[in-house]
């Protein structure tokens, strides 16, 4: 009979809690900038949207985002982000030794400018992200006409609804909407 | 749509993964209950209609749809799998940062490495020809459904498809209470759906006449928690599961990348990869394998859990302060794990530290309840909302002061758990593990 040879391709030196896609996780945010606070709405907001944008044209890390009232949403990327941030707490050089494959830094390098807000648009940077996040979820995956979503955005997220033309502007500048 | 191949797989999908090896009749399959959750849907509607919603026939039964058609994307023992998953392909998109290397271009198939259930899901609605069928002859586009059960658009009703109180978790805590034997769904479900109201900005919430209704689903649904899915040798058969998987990800027995899984989709094979199929391949490594994944995989089949070597478990408030003390006494732990596992000769791979805590609401372990007025966030949005008569808006039912989650919601109950697979020529020696580990533990709270 066949003998499969097992080998643990999870070798540890030392028992360590931080799973494999809080690496991943704290890696792509650091790639696009993004500090992996969590403190605040703000803060979590910030988080949440990046990864939303970052995963369109970046690697996929797996989060799927739902539509809820700040825009696309993922409730497990919201648990993931606690338990890293409690491991950076502990560690704050926990992936130190590592890296994204190449590939993946070189498209999260891209979008990380379009996370700026532009110097046009007096909107911090969570809004900002909020604004990019929205748009681009209405359109490309709500399916939504231009018309609608502005109009959705201006009844819902009036602080920010002043500059979707410039999101929009962005967006395609990134070659992130069709 | 019962009768197509991809919903009858939901038969051999269970609900509660492993739960059955500790409550024996808790093997109910996701397909009892997504027939559950299609009802309550229902029976939520039509609450809302007799409040005086107008929903029309249409919008009812794409509802009862997306209810019955919510978990068609489950994996085989769903959250151990889909974690495993998750872990594994993470791993293959980093590397050493010492390591040399060039950037390969990633084929834009390749770039979503893997998809979650809901991904999965919509996957199945889109491209499974039988399903598509059935929703082409009634004249439904998939979309209509998936956008519900996947938020894919801002829903009429947000909060009955996620929240604490929609159908999904209504239906999973009477169905599980009553398979486990355990006291925790005997909520009055009728009086409860019968009070769901729309507050005046189109968000789902109950009368206040429900509140004590509402308090002990939530109640109910804590102690489940913390008796099934919580259980000390269901979360050890769990953490079991999911090394296995990770090994049979790992060593390419498995492969769930989105390439993979698209096209079973496409073949019609998806109906095939359920329970029986993983615990296929889990045999195959217990007979043929070697090593400790040898022995994880018969410890699954022959229901051998890891022991409980030590635990601490205690209810705090949800601080900052708490949780920073915590993460302390868990950090401290993993340092102690990498000495036993020294001291004892049992290799880490053997260890397990569990770390959880458990809230009453769905509004997360890590948001003080203190914070809560100046939180607007979607996190909070999904507590159960209590209709104000006065003004026709809601609050969250942990800022009404009537509720006993105004006190509870702002506790957690606190876990950590040390377990480790011993081989079974030293399952005589466990006194003596146990003994060592605790002397190792200068924390009189551990038990």
């Amino acid at each position: 009979m066949q003998q499969i040879e097992c080998v643990s391709v999870y070798p540890q030196q030392r028992y360590s809690r931080l799973e494999p896609k809080l690496v991943a996780l704290k890696l792509f945010l650091d790639a696009l900038g993004i500090p992996a606070d969590i403190d605040t709405v703000e803060d979590r907001k910030r988080v949440q949207k990046a990864v939303y944008l970052g995963q369109i044209s970046g690697p996929n890390l797996g989060y799927r985002f739902n539509w809820y009232h700040m825009g696309p949403y993922s409730p497990a990327l919201t648990r993931d982000y606690y338990e890293l941030a409690g491991e950076l707490e502990n560690d704050p050089e926990a992936v130190r030794d590592k890296s994204l494959r190449e590939s993946a830094l070189q498209r999260l390098r891209e979008t990380a400018d379009l996370l700026k807000p532009p110097p046009t648009v007096p909107l911090d940077q969570p809004d900002w992200l909020e604004l990019l996040a929205s748009y681009h979820f209405l359109r490309q995956i709500s399916h939504y006409s231009r018309a609608k979503a502005i109009a959705l955005l201006t009844e819902q997220k009036a602080h920010v609804a002043d500059y979707v033309a410039s999101a929009e502007a962005a967006l395609r500048a990134a070659r992130l909407l069709n | 749509m019962i009768s197509t191949r991809a919903f009858q797989r939901l038969r051999n999908v269970k609900q509660l993964g492993l739960a059955h090896m500790v409550f024996p009749a808790a093997d109910y399959s996701r397909f009892s209950h997504s027939l559950g959750v299609c009802h309550v849907t229902q029976r939520i509607i039509r609450s809302l209609r007799r409040s005086g919603q107008a929903i029309e026939s249409d919008e009812e039964q794409r509802y009862r749809l997306a209810g019955l058609l919510h978990d068609i994307g489950h994996y085989p023992f769903s959250h151990a799998m889909e974690e495993a998953v998750h872990d594994h392909y993470s791993e293959l998109i980093t590397v050493d940062a010492a390591q040399p290397q060039e950037a390969v271009p990633v084929a834009e198939e390749d770039r979503v490495p893997w998809l979650n259930h809901e991904a999965v899901g919509k996957e199945v609605l889109t491209h499974d020809e039988e399903l598509l069928n059935v929703l082409n002859s009634a004249g439904i586009r998939p979309e209509e459904i998936f956008q519900i059960f996947a938020r894919e658009q801002p829903p009429r009703f947000a909060n009955l498809i996620s929240s604490d109180l929609d159908a999904d978790r209504i239906d999973y805590l009477l169905r599980t209470a009553h398979h486990t034997g355990l006291p925790y769904g005997a909520v009055d479900l009728g009086y409860l759906l019968g009070q769901v109201r729309v507050d005046n900005n189109g968000q789902i919430c109950i009368h206040p006449k429900a509140l004590r209704t509402a308090d002990h689903f939530l109640l109910g649904r804590y102690f489940d928690y913390q008796q099934v899915a919580f259980h000390k040798a269901v979360a050890a058969m769990e953490w079991l599961l999911k090394e296995v998987i990770k090994h049979l990800l790992s060593s390419g027995r498995l492969d769930c990348s989105t390439r993979a899984t698209r096209e079973r989709i496409a073949q019609g094979s998806w109906g095939s990869v359920d329970d029986p199929y993983l615990l296929g391949l889990i045999r195959d490594l217990a007979v043929n394998g070697a090593g400790t994944v040898k022995e994880m995989a018969e410890a699954i089949l022959y229901r051998r859990p890891p022991k409980l070597l030590a635990q601490l478990e205690y209810i705090d408030p949800r601080s900052v302060g708490a949780g920073r003390s915590f993460r302390d006494r868990r950090r401290r732990v993993n340092e102690l794990v990498g000495r036993w596992a020294e001291e004892l000769g049992l290799p880490l791979d053997r260890w397990y530290v569990r770390e959880g805590s458990l809230t009453m609401t769905k509004v997360g372990a890590n948001i003080p309840i203190s914070e809560l007025p100046q939180l607007d966030d979607d996190e909070t949005n999904q507590a159960i909302r209590v209709l104000n008569t006065r003004t026709g808006a809601s609050e969250r039912i942990m800022a009404d002061r009537r509720s006993l989650m105004h006190v509870l919601a702002d506790r957690a109950l606190y876990s950590l758990r040390i377990y480790a697979l011993i081989p079974a020529n030293r399952e005589a020696e466990l006194n003596e593990i146990r003994a060592h580990v605790h002397t190792g533990l200068d924390d009189d709270e551990w038990t």
